[in-house]
């Protein structure tokens, strides 16, 4: 779980009710007590699809992948909760832009003054079914590890 | 407006990896890297497979996909809706793809395992630039000129390649003049060598460093590109690397250490500037013949586009029918008069086991160039001989020249050259047409062996 809050890039997966997917970038990943769940923070500007698609199925997945090495976590399971971030949780995202701001500058982007758009947030608290682990890719090898 | 895959090309060379969401019959999402992505036409691209993942599995589920990608340079995403056609795994578009993946794998001596196993073409259905992704002025990036403006460039270019008088100036002066017109501060032609190798005969921005460089047919983007006779451009080359490093790593740690060994090689040092960003190498072609790879590289991640890499293509064309006609067509006027150089000792070495020579235990050259400056010196040695004829090497069956399109000049360059680097006591100059001389400003000392 400490893996999983720790890292630079957060990607997250829905899908409508008719099967279109859809991609956004989370923010930050923290995990709840128990580790059963996790709060997946997403801009709010960008999350418009997710939050139509997560009412729609409720399912959501979250990758998390550590810079540049790209070993991967992914979970998957329903949305419990959907919320907006409150003041108090704006630290955590002010955080993500710094990694994300390393991962642009690892991989030699060239950004200037832009950065990428971290606040408001919406909050989907996701109840874990399943966990994946690729580092960094699966390679000829089983994938997929159910959890217990 | 809605962009277009063309305004949005900086986006695919996996400079900042895109990311992909899929979902299965049951609509359970998953969302990944993706690994390589190929523009295909203004409607379509290409998905690179290499390992078995659930992406994959999805798209032959549910042919539905999004893909957001980024631009190295403004940092702005843009979000791709995508209904997966049809997957290839042979043909020319697999080809390019393989190739562009193999160029990252050989250097990292994991070609055998880092392959692609398919090509999944998708349709673009939409594109639309993700608002709100990133804050702060956006800043486009500066004007490279008008249209009008880039022509004149290639203009100005192809004029120095007509002008050149021998291979030496066409291929040097070339470099020069990419560098003055378009800014390719770093750059080097490499030529055809036995052992399937390529060899640098001219280079730029490297202090001369480069001339002698070594390079596999199919290693490396220079290698590949040698092997697949296609242009081809690498961005964000550092991150491809360190990727495909880490996929190395991970593989060795999941199989037995023999399989480990069989399996891959040792990482290829890259020839040229150990911090290359971006790389661009355009082979020469005479008809189906290579007569070299003009390679360019850079710093900074983003310096060469797209049509940097259709006015190489243009270039290289014309570079290579200019090397085809000067083969051969020295200078009548001998060169200026060398300045006096200091009497001492030089000593050769010459071993016949990989006809190599080293002077003062300092390794020179090797292969035919090697066999040449040994017959050379030893005529110098014995008959006291300094001039020479490009024919008489040609009729010498112990060099081991072809006997057709024999790149006898190429040869001549690369071992000028390296003897101005190592030896610049000794130096082969050319006197008039398809003659010239050797001018030893030493005493010089000669031992044969087999081995070292």
């Amino acid at each position: 779980m400490a893996y999983l809050e720790a890292a630079a890039s957060i990607l997250v997966g829905t899908s409508t009710a008719e099967l279109q997917p859809e991609v956004v970038r989370g923010v930050a990943v923290r995990a709840l007590p128990g580790g059963e769940r996790v709060q997946v923070f997403v801009p709010a500007a960008l999350a418009q699809r997710t939050l139509a698609n997560v009412a729609a199925t409720s399912r959501l997945a979250v990758t998390t992948a550590g810079v540049p090495t790209y070993n991967t976590i992914q979970l998957k399971g329903r949305v419990a909760a959907v919320r907006d971030a409150t003041d108090a949780e704006r630290d955590l995202a002010a955080t993500y832009r710094h990694g994300f701001a390393a991962e642009f500058a690892w991989a030699g982007a060239i950004v200037g003054q832009r950065a990428v758009g971290v606040w408001p947030c919406k909050v989907f608290e996701l109840a874990i079914e399943m966990i994946y682990i690729e580092a960094p890719a699966p390679l000829d090898f089983p994938a997929e590890r159910p959890r217990p | 407006m809605t962009p277009s895959l063309r305004d949005i090309d900086r986006c695919f060379h996996r400079v900042l990896p895109g990311v992909i969401a899929t979902c299965d019959r049951d609509g359970i999402p998953n969302v990944n890297y993706v690994t390589q992505i190929q523009v295909i036409d203004d409607r379509h691209i290409a998905l690179s497979y290499q390992f078995p993942t659930k992406t994959r599995l999805n798209l032959e589920d549910n042919p539905r996909a999004a893909l957001e990608v980024y631009d190295p340079l403004t940092l702005d995403a843009y979000r791709l809706e995508l209904r997966f056609e049809r997957a290839e795994t042979s043909g020319p578009l697999f080809d390019l793809l393989a190739s562009r993946i193999e160029a990252i794998a050989s250097h990292t001596g994991i070609a055998n395992v880092f392959r692609l196993r398919a090509a999944y073409i998708c349709e673009v259905l939409a594109i639309e630039r993700r608002d709100g992704f990133v804050t702060g002025a956006h800043a486009p990036p500066a004007s490279r000129g008008e249209p009008l403006g880039e022509v004149h460039r290639l203009a100005l270019v192809s004029e120095r390649i007509s002008r050149a008088r021998d291979l030496d100036q066409l291929l040097t002066g070339t470099l020069v003049a990419l560098d003055e017109v378009f800014g390719f501060t770093h750059g080097a032609v490499f030529v055809p060598d036995e052992d399937d190798r390529l060899v640098a005969i001219a280079s730029h921005g490297y202090d001369g460093g480069s001339i002698g460089a070594e390079v596999r047919i199919g290693d490396g983007l220079i290698g590949v590109v040698a092997k697949t006779r296609a242009p081809m451009r690498v961005l964000g080359l550092d991150a491809n690397l360190e990727y495909s490093r880490k996929v190395r790593t991970e593989w060795e740690r999941r199989v037995s250490p023999q399989q480990a060994r069989t399996m891959t090689r040792s990482e290829i040092p890259l020839p040229g500037l150990p911090d290359a960003r971006s790389q661009m190498a355009i082979p020469l072609l005479v008809q189906d013949r290579l007569l070299g790879v003009i390679a360019l590289e850079c710093r900074d991640t983003t310096t060469f586009a797209q049509w940097h890499e259709t006015f190489l293509v243009v270039l290289a064309n014309q570079i290579a029918s200019a090397m085809a006609r000067v083969v051969d067509d020295h200078e009548d006027e001998p060169d200026e008069p060398s300045p006096p150089i200091a009497t001492k000792q030089r000593a050769f070495t010459y071993y016949r086991i990989d006809d190599c020579v080293f002077v003062d235990g300092e390794y020179l050259i090797r292969n035919v160039p090697a066999k040449i400056l040994w017959k050379l010196l030893r005529a110098f040695g014995g008959e006291h001989r300094t001039e020479f004829s490009n024919r008489e090497l040609r009729l010498d069956p112990s060099l081991g020249l072809p006997a057709h399109k024999d790149n006898l000049e190429s040869r001549l360059i690369l071992l000028r050259k390296r003897l101005e680097q190592k030896c610049p006591e000794v130096r082969v100059v050319p006197t008039k047409r398809g003659k010239f001389a050797l001018e030893v400003g030493c005493s010089i000392a000669l031992v044969e062996r087999e081995t070292a």
